[in-house]
């Protein structure tokens, strides 16, 4: 009796397989590829025109809620929370690119093992005895005919042509009839591996990077001081002097720190930091960033014990509009005293506080300085128990600490996109099969075809080599498609 | 200064004549087509007019080209740095690569329609860029890195120039698909420009984004920040990319693809002018 129903136990009649079959399917289209890519563009043009939400920001829920009060509210009015929820004010962190991105790397993964097998027999040395209608086939083909001899003398003659050109040979005897298979950057056909491998470490590289390294953009530092950079390193870095020079014109020329790296309290490596020039210890980049002023700050007690005796930088901004001014802050040990300075501003005259004079407010512990004065380059002054003078004007170099883990696979995944690209436009796979007959004892005729991978002027090549068949071998184009 | 501003002014003058000349060629070449009766004569005639007035036009773009270069020379050796600091040599600059790729596929393709669009805009953009500020002012720290400022820009020059004549060859073709006129190349020739000169700035335009990241990385210890001329340049690239899938494997013609370039080129611009609108890190004029 024949079977009416399915058999219950046949795979590919369950649910399951033909869902995967489907995405299978989905995922090995290239239109899928393209629309994606094209999604990844809107959004990446998005996030140019959309102003995004500051870095200082995004981990910060208080500051994320006054930028979007503030300033994103400002602009878009009722359209902000719209923006919001599709997370358009922080798109390259977003749902939507992230799930894009990595819909076309899976996309990629499937198309690129989907190929394998094709990619596999093009990879096979060439088959070099062919039937008539495979040379009659295809873009490119010839038929050559000559007046003369046997179809195996041509052989060397024809071998040496296409090694000029750098074809690897494959020659073969049937009966009187001689074949040849030629065979150039059959490796290319990796190119385009490469240049989609590339992308994958491109996408780790980053993720690496942002998961396990670590940058601070503002590591400030005063002449004279070292500081910890933290994050585990057991690395300090000092400043010895920070110099800051200057174009005629008053643009900056140069700025760069002169520096000492100590690990674990010991001094490992000295160099100079400069923009371009950064230093690296241990895979532990300092880049110099920007700088600022600095006091040097001397604060002894009402009994002469010295409190402090240290540069201090003065990297914040004290608002007072229209002015500026350079603001910053040191404690007193062993007390409860914490000591603003606030320099002279740096956008206009400043009546209250001139270009040899600070400010300085000290607190104890509240929210309203208890004492606050003016002071005078190298005067010192007695004020709230404390004898402080301000001794010199300093500088503070302003780097960034950061270490890169995925860095190198970045500049890997670079040369291997370009090295496939370039294969790939470039070193084209390029495969002539030809077969040589004598149809009479006075004639032979040269059937010729080529298979190219080039993405243009295929022909070119083909051509040249065909008139120099005709020329260094007495042949003559019978009939050309 | 003189010499760069005397050369720019008479190169953006030869390219604007070039132009004009070119609009002469194709009205010119229309009505002896129109006016010549017997066809071998007319064959004839045409091909050796044609042959020899693209010829012609595709010297007075080349000289054009020599003024601007030697006007880019001439600030460079003054200024001590390759000119590519501001928006003002860029600009000449992505002219002079227009006026280049635009002198090769008109006399490749021997066409006037090709080498009037090519000199149209780079003229346009050196007449823009006379609106800017064109005072050479000393590099600050951050550009001081002479190798990658001239690499990162000429390859930028090379991608912008190939991706304008894509752009040209893609809007005529989507006239020359439908109409078939006389005075634009065949609608196949105008499809290899497009194809080929994809790929060129796409090539360019990688290794302008690679050598950017490899700049950025030593300058300003982040290789990628999602800075808006970062961004919009990766923008660009991605539909470039998006263009050649669909080309080479999806084996799309005609009209879809011509599409994809009118977008590229959009976002070219938009990258290029896009210092104007966006405040990040490449703000330097």
């Amino acid at each position: 009796m024949a079977k009416l129903q399915k058999d219950s136990s046949d795979v590919s009649s369950k649910p399951v397989y033909s869902f995967i079959v489907s995405l299978m399917r989905l995922f090995k289209s290239i239109k899928l590829a393209v629309f994606l890519i094209l999604i990844l563009s809107l959004l990446g043009f998005l996030g140019t025109i959309i102003p995004q939400v500051p870095e200082e920001f995004v981990t910060n829920p208080s500051g994320y809620s006054w930028w979007l009060e503030n300033v994103a509210y400002y602009r878009f009015g009722f359209w902000t929370l719209i923006l919001k929820a599709l997370g358009f004010f922080n798109v390259f962190h977003s749902f939507l690119f992230i799930a894009a991105g990595v819909l076309l790397m899976l996309n990629i993964i499937v198309c690129t093992i989907m190929r394998i097998p094709k990619i596999r027999s093009r990879l096979s040395v060439a088959n070099t005895i062919r039937d008539r209608s495979f040379y009659l086939n295809g873009d490119y083909n010839a038929e050559l005919i000559r007046s003369s001899s046997k179809a195996e003398s041509i052989g060397p003659s024809l071998i040496a042509i296409f090694k000029r050109y750098r074809y690897k040979i494959k020659q073969d005897m049937y009966g009187d009839l001689f074949y040849l298979a030629a065979d150039k950057n059959r490796f290319s056909l990796i190119g385009t591996y490469a240049v989609h491998l590339s992308l994958f470490l491109f996408v780790i590289g980053f993720i690496l990077g942002s998961s396990i390294g670590f940058r601070d953009a503002s590591f400030i530092i005063a002449e004279d001081n070292i500081k910890n950079i933290g994050h585990n390193t057991g690395i300090s870095l000092g400043l010895k002097s920070f110099t800051d020079e200057y174009w005629t014109d008053g643009t900056p020329k140069d700025y760069r720190s002169e520096v000492a790296v100590f690990e674990n309290g010991k001094e490992v490596k000295r160099g100079t930091i400069k923009v371009n020039h950064p230093l690296i210890y241990k895979g532990i980049r300092f880049h110099q960033m920007f700088f600022g002023p600095a006091v040097k700050m001397l604060v002894m007690d009402s009994e002469g014990l010295v409190l402090f005796d240290n540069n201090v930088a003065l990297p914040s901004v004290r608002i007072s509009r229209p002015l500026q001014r350079p603001e910053g802050s040191f404690k007193l040990k062993g007390t409860d005293y914490s000591v603003v300075i606030i320099g002279s501003a740096v956008n206009g005259t400043d009546t209250l506080i001139g270009k040899d004079e600070i400010g300085i407010e000290i607190y104890e512990n509240t929210d309203i300085p208890v004492a606050w004065t003016t002071l005078q380059l190298g005067i010192s002054q007695k004020i709230a128990g404390l004898n402080i003078t301000f001794m010199e004007h300093k500088k503070y170099s302003g780097l960034q600490v950061s270490r890169e883990p995925g860095i190198s696979l970045i500049w890997i995944a670079s040369f291997l996109f370009i090295s496939g690209l370039c294969m790939v436009f470039f070193f084209p796979r390029q495969q002539i099969w030809i077969a040589v007959c004598s149809v009479s004892s006075i004639t032979t005729q040269m059937l010729v075809k080529l298979n190219s991978s080039k993405k243009f002027n295929a022909e070119t090549e083909f051509l040249k080599l065909i008139a120099e068949i005709k020329t260094i071998l007495g042949f003559r184009e019978e009939i050309k498609k | 200064m003189k010499l760069e501003g005397i050369s720019l002014n008479i190169g953006l003058i030869i390219a604007i004549a070039s132009f004009i000349f070119s609009i002469g060629q194709i009205i010119f070449s229309r009505l002896l087509f129109l006016k010549l009766k017997k066809s071998s004569i007319r064959k004839t005639l045409k091909l050796i007019q044609k042959n020899t007035a693209e010829s012609v036009l595709s010297g007075i773009t080349i000289l054009s080209g020599i003024f601007i270069i030697i006007s880019i020379i001439d600030r460079g050796i003054i200024t001590g740095h390759g000119p590519f600091s501001n928006m003002y040599e860029f600009a000449v600059a992505f002219s002079w690569g227009i006026l280049v790729m635009t002198v090769i596929f008109s006399f490749k393709y021997r066409s006037a329609a090709i080498n009037a669009a090519g000199t149209i805009i780079a003229s346009c953009l050196l007449l823009f860029s006379k609106s800017l500020p064109s005072k050479a002012a000393h590099l600050v720290p951050a550009l001081q890195q002479s190798f990658l400022l001239t690499a990162h820009v000429v390859s930028a020059v090379a991608a912008y120039g190939a991706f304008t004549i894509g752009f040209i060859a893609a809007v005529f073709y989507v006239f020359q698909e439908r109409k078939n006129l006389l005075w634009l190349p065949a609608a196949e020739s105008l499809e290899k420009i497009s194809y080929t000169t994809a790929i060129i700035g796409f090539l360019s335009m990688t290794i302008v984004i690679i050598l950017g990241a490899l700049w950025a990385d030593i300058s300003w210890g982040r290789y990628w920040s999602w800075d808006p001329k970062e961004t919009a340049s990766l923008v660009t690239w991605l539909i470039y990319a998006g263009y050649l899938h669909s080309r080479i494997i999806m084996h799309w013609r005609g009209k879809k693809t011509a599409l994809f370039l009118i977008i590229g080129f959009a976002a070219v611009i938009f990258t290029f002018f896009g210092n104007y609108i966006f405040n990040g890190l490449h703000s330097y004029s």
